[in-house]
Order: C-alpha cells, then sequence, then structure tokens
C-alpha cells in the first residue's frame, strides 16, 4: 500500500511535458500539435512509422531545434530547455551524433567525460563502469571509424551514459546491434530505470517496446494517434507496426 | 573558454595530421623556391655581361682599377658605352647614363652599390641622366644610397607579401572551411551541439583553433622566407638583405590581424554550406576573389588614399612597403582598427548564424 502511493506520487511528477507543439519544414507538419507527458522514473515508448515525426521531436526535447509552435517544459520549469543545464539532464542518443570518428574510444569516453568529471581518476573509473557493462573493452583502443556498426552505436551509447544524464532519450538504440547486443541494452534500460532515471526512446517494433515501456505514445504523420499503455491499443492501430516489422525490419543507416 | 572542447578541437586537428603538417611544411618549400631561385639566377646573369664604360678628361685610377675588377671594362674605342664618367678633380667624378636604357640604368646601380660597399664615401659623385631629363642634375651623396636598388631584393620584396597573403588566404581555407561542414559531413555537428556548452562558446572555440593554425601556417611562411634569404645569401654575394628585425616584426603583426579576419570569413563559411564539397567551392572562390582583390587594391593604394580604409587593400599595401621604406604609423592604426571592427563584425554574423538551426544542421 504504501509502495503503491509512492510509485503514484513519483509518477505524477511530470518531467517532460509538451503543450501543443509543432514544427514545420515548410509546408510539412514534421510534428503536429502534439501534448504529452513523460513522468519521472518511467520508461516511454515512442512508436511510429519512418517519417512520422518521432526524431524530430525527440530533436525538439533535447533543444537541438525549436518549435514552431507551442511549448515544453523539464522537470516542471526547473530547467530551462535549450540551457546548458538542460543539455547536462538530457542524454540524447541518435544515428545523427556520433562518436568522433577520429579518435579511439578511449578518447573518445575521456573526452565527453571531460566535461562532467574534473578528476581524472573518477573519470577513469566511471570510464571503465561503462566499457565494462556495453563490453566494450577489445575496442577500446580502435578508431571509432574502424569499428562496426554495433560496435559505433555501443560508443554513441556509452559517450551518453557517461554524463549520467536524469532523462535518457535513446532514438532506435537498437539499431543495428545484434539480438544479444539488443538484450543487454534491453538490461541496461531497465538497469537504469531502477536507479531512477527517466527513459525515452523510439522504435519501428512493437515487441521491442513492449517488453520495456509501460506507456507508449504512437505518432502518425506528425500527430500523437494514441497515448496510454501498449496492451490498450486498437487491432487498427497496431496494424502498420506489425507488418512494419517485416517491411521495416532491415532499414538501417 | 571551455579547455575540454578546446582539446577536441585541437586533437581532431592534430588526427588530420596530413593536412595540419602539409601547411606547416609547404611554406618551408614554397618560399625558398619562389625567392631563392629567380633571385639567384638573375643576380648569376647579371654577372655574365660586362658594363662598358669610358672615361672622359683626367682619370681617377682608384676608381677605374675598382670597376675594373668587377664586372666593368673600359673602352677606348668609338664603340658605345653604357656608361660615361668624366673626372675633374682627384676626388671627384661625374657619371654620365641614359636613363632610357636598361643596361645604362643597371650600370649606375652597380657603380654605385661598389661605391657602398668600398666605402668610397669620400669621392664625390655627380649623376647626370642623358635621358628623359637630361637637363636635371643630381647630386647624390654616395653614403645616403641605402634604397633597396638591387634586383634581387626587388624580386624578393615583391614575393614576400604575395606569398604572406597567399599564405594567409590558403590557411585560412584549409583551417576554417572544414571546422563545421567537416563536422555536417561526419555526422558529429549534433554530437557537439549537445554537449554542455552554449553554441556561442562552440563555435569562437573553433574559430580560436581556426586562428591559430592559420597563424602557424604564418609563421612557417616567415621561417621560409629567412631560410630563402639564407639561401640565396650563400649563393650569391651580389644582393644583401638590409631587412631589420623591426621591419620583420611588423609585418608579421599586419599578417597576424589578417589571420584573425580570414578566418572568421571562411569559419562563416563553414556554418553555411550544407557539407564539404559546397564549402570547398565556397571558401575557394571566395578566397582567392579576396586575395586578388587584396593585391589590386594595394598597387591602387599608392594613388588613392581613401582606400586605406579597407583593410584588405590596406594589408597588402602595408606589407609590400615594409620593406621598402619607413611606412606611416597613422596607416598602420588605421589597418589595425578597420581590420578589428570588420572581424568582430564577421565573428557576431558567426555566433548568428551558428544559432539559427537552419545552418547549424545538415539539412
Ligand atoms: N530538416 C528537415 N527539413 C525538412 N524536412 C524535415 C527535416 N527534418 C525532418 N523533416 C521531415 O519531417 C518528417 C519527420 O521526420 P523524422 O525524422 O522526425 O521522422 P522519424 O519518425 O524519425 O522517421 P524514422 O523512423 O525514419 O527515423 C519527415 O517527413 C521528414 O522528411
Ligand atoms: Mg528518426
Amino acid at each position: 500500500m504504501k509502495l503503491k502511493r509512492w510509485r503514484e506520487s513519483n509518477y505524477s511528477m511530470a518531467i517532460i511535458k509538451l503543450h501543443h507543439v509543432t514544427k514545420c519544414y515548410g509546408d510539412t507538419k514534421a510534428v503536429n500539435d502534439i501534448s504529452l507527458t513523460i513522468h519521472q522514473g518511467e520508461v516511454y515508448g515512442l512508436l511510429g512509422e519512418n517519417g512520422a515525426g518521432k526524431t524530430t521531436l525527440l530533436r525538439i526535447i533535447t533543444g537541438l531545434i525549436e518549435p514552431t509552435d507551442g511549448t515544453y517544459t523539464i522537470n516542471g520549469g526547473e530547467i530551462k530547455p535549450k540551457s546548458i543545464e538542460a543539455k547536462r539532464y538530457l542524454g540524447f542518443v541518435t544515428t545523427d551524433a556520433r562518436p568522433l570518428p577520429d579518435l579511439t574510444v578511449q578518447e573518445n569516453l575521456a573526452l565527453f567525460g571531460s566535461f562532467f568529471y574534473k578528476d581524472k581518476i573518477q573519470l577513469h573509473s566511471r570510464i571503465q563502469e561503462i566499457i565494462s557493462d556495453l563490453e566494450l573493452q577489445p575496442h577500446i583502443n580502435k578508431r571509432v571509424d574502424v569499428l562496426s556498426t554495433g560496435n559505433k552505436q555501443k560508443v554513441a551509447i556509452a559517450r551518453v551514459l557517461i554524463g549520467d544524464p536524469e532523462i535518457l532519450i535513446l532514438d532506435e538504440p537498437m539499431n543495428g546491434l545484434d539480438v544479444s547486443t539488443q538484450q543487454k541494452i534491453r538490461q541496461l534500460i531497465i538497469q537504469l530505470k531502477e536507479q531512477g532515471k527517466t527513459i525515452v526512446f523510439t522504435s519501428h517494433n512493437m515487441n521491442e517496446i513492449a517488453e520495456l515501456t509501460e506507456r507508449i505514445g504512437v505518432i502518425q504523420k506528425g500527430s500523437l494517434i494514441f497515448e496510454g499503455a501498449i496492451q490498450h491499443l486498437t487491432y487498427e492501430q497496431r496494424v502498420p507496426f506489425l507488418e512494419g516489422l517485416l517491411v521495416d525490419g532491415g532499414d538501417q543507416q | 573558454m571551455n579547455l575540454a572542447y578546446f582539446k577536441k578541437e585541437w586533437k581532431e586537428y592534430s588526427r588530420n595530421w596530413k593536412s595540419s603538417l602539409l601547411m606547416l611544411l609547404l611554406p618551408l618549400f614554397i618560399f625558398p623556391v619562389s625567392i631563392a631561385l629567380p633571385v639567384t639566377m638573375l643576380t648569376m646573369d647579371k654577372e655574365e655581361t660586362p658594363f662598358y664604360f669610358k672615361w672622359e678628361g683626367e682619370e681617377n685610377t682608384n676608381v677605374t682599377s675598382l670597376l675594373t675588377q668587377h664586372q666593368f671594362q673600359q673602352i677606348t674605342k668609338d664603340e658605345q658605352e653604357d656608361i660615361l664618367l668624366q673626372g675633374n678633380a682627384n676626388d671627384s667624378v661625374t657619371i654620365h647614363f641614359n636613363s632610357n636604357k636598361k643596361e645604362s640604368r643597371y650600370a649606375l646601380e652597380a657603380i654605385e652599390q661598389l661605391f657602398i660597399n668600398q666605402q668610397m664615401a669620400s669621392l664625390t659623385t655627380q649623376i647626370i641622366d642623358l635621358g628623359e631629363q637630361p637637363e636635371q642634375m643630381l647630386q647624390v651623396q654616395v653614403k645616403d644610397q641605402h634604397q633597396p636598388s638591387d634586383t634581387g631584393l626587388e624580386i624578393a620584396t615583391y614575393f614576400v607579401p604575395m606569398g604572406i597573403l597567399l599564405m594567409v588566404v590558403l590557411g585560412g581555407i584549409v583551417h576554417g572551411s572544414a571546422t563545421v561542414s567537416g563536422e555536417k559531413d561526419r555526422n558529429t555537428i549534433q554530437t557537439s551541439l549537445l554537449l554542455p556548452l552554449s553554441r556561442s562558446q562552440i563555435i569562437l572555440i573553433k574559430y580560436l583553433v581556426t586562428v591559430i593554425t592559420n597563424i602557424l601556417t604564418v609563421i612557417s611562411s616567415y621561417t621560409g622566407i629567412v631560410l630563402a634569404f639564407i639561401i640565396i645569401t650563400k649563393f650569391t654575394d651580389k644582393v644583401t638583405f638590409d631587412f631589420t628585425s623591426k621591419q620583420m616584426l611588423m609585418s608579421m603583426y599586419v599578417a597576424f590581424l589578417a589571420c584573425f579576419l580570414y578566418s572568421a570569413i571562411h569559419v562563416c563559411l563553414s556554418i553555411l554550406a550544407k557539407d564539404l564539397k559546397e564549402v570547398q567551392t565556397f571558401s575557394t572562390i571566395i578566397g582567392m576573389l579576396l586575395l586578388f582583390i587584396a593585391l589590386g587594391l594595394g598597387n591602387l593604394l599608392v594613388d588613392k588614399a581613401w582606400l586605406i580604409w579597407l583593410p584588405i587593400a590596406n594589408q597588402a599595401f602595408l606589407l609590400s612597403q615594409i620593406f621598402h621604406e619607413p611606412i606611416a604609423l597613422l596607416s598602420l592604426i588605421i589597418y589595425t582598427i578597420s581590420t578589428l571592427s570588420i572581424t568582430i563584425g564577421v565573428v557576431y554574423l558567426m555566433i548568428t548564424l551558428f544559432k539559427k538551426e537552419r545552418f547549424a544542421f545538415k539539412q
């Protein structure tokens, strides 16, 4: 009873709140009047077909781009969007933000870690921790350039984890990963959730999302067409992602 | 100023060691080759053909022996002489030359140089031009003759400003143009934008690294020039360089200040371009255009004083004048103020552009 109340109070705490957010590119409405709330400590899934507007929405949340219309708050307005503080608070993994290809894995992590850790020893132990979590040891001294797609993705995730952000935003994190690594990332997400982090991630894959999330949002052509528990999705709403699993399964960029 | 991001930029720059090394080593070859080669060749050429001189009246044996020891040949017959000497008394000699004739002019220069080198200052020299203005008589005190009248030196002071400008422009293109567009190409620009830094900090650090690397290229260029002078003086004693270190420092100051402006221009272009390919075109065309404008306006500056307000013209003018004659302090001050204010304007534009998502992203 007590635990339930704690969970409820924790859940009611909105960490990200979007209010009628719209983003236009010329005539295309990449994001069309979306309002949604993400609660502290939850794993939130964004489901949508190619070009639905998922990445655009996440870019707005992380302050990379400005919405054409609408507003949003982070942590109840305590953290100013786009501020340096917000950049520490939010960690964004996306295929468009690659680790530095000319540097080694170690150098990449040390470099990005140095924005968060002033102490060299602390930074070093943090790097070791992440590297063993993601099983990157064999590649630590290789240039990122020469790594496989999956290992590059792991480095991209490691780069964001090093700052230990409160909110993790993962845009198609399973992209290019093999089944066992996908399992690792799933475990990692569960582990981070247990630490009290908030996680938002996108996918075209229903199964992937169903396993991890309590609540999802479904975006279609820029609009939010569903929000709630995944079980409540109607059959019609599910269809694109069931079939899409077969059609888009190999979609990797 | 964030040290971590500075280190990131620096590491990426040095990791790209082929182009970095090239920009540091290239000037060390280009200048010796482009200055030392023509100068040495021209002065060697000069040595081969003798100048013919005639005496009229009383002969000064000191002068005759000095001249015949060098590249002069005395003629007595009715051959055409390059230069005519006339002795009136023991310590005075009148030189008749024809400014319309190239050989005659060179012969006069050579005689003057000999007099200076041999310190025959006590000799009173009268120079009469039989060419353009035959009636004009010039009283020349030999020991005051200290202008760079060597052909070699003239070539050097012509190549130096051009070469320096070229390296400043080239440095701006090579170091500046890839700084943002390269990141767009490699899909790492968003990685930078997501760091806990403001966008103005990011772009200013990128600019700073561009300026530093550009200045390193210019320093290497000056090293190349000094190297060229050392080589020249090794091969020929016909050319003397009397550049003072003050002149050297002054020209470096002009070039360094230019680096700030050109770097800012190319970082701006780097933001405006959507990828590396586009910036290559932008930067090369605009860089070359600026170079030609600078060289063209720099030459016009002697006649059109108002051009002094344009830093691009003034920088070319200052660089070419510094080695020839004392330059006006006012010109230097105007150059400093105009360059700094335009640079600040371009840097402001740079920050404004980088804050626009249209330019900060690969679209
Ligand atoms: N910078 C841009 N300029 C113009 N149009 C854009 C831009 N970015 C996105 N769009 C358009 O906005 C729409 C949404 O794109 P977005 O990348 O957000 O989709 P997505 O849901 O992430 O798709 P995917 O699953 O393929 O990653 C697309 O139609 C896209 O073409
Ligand atoms: Mg996407």
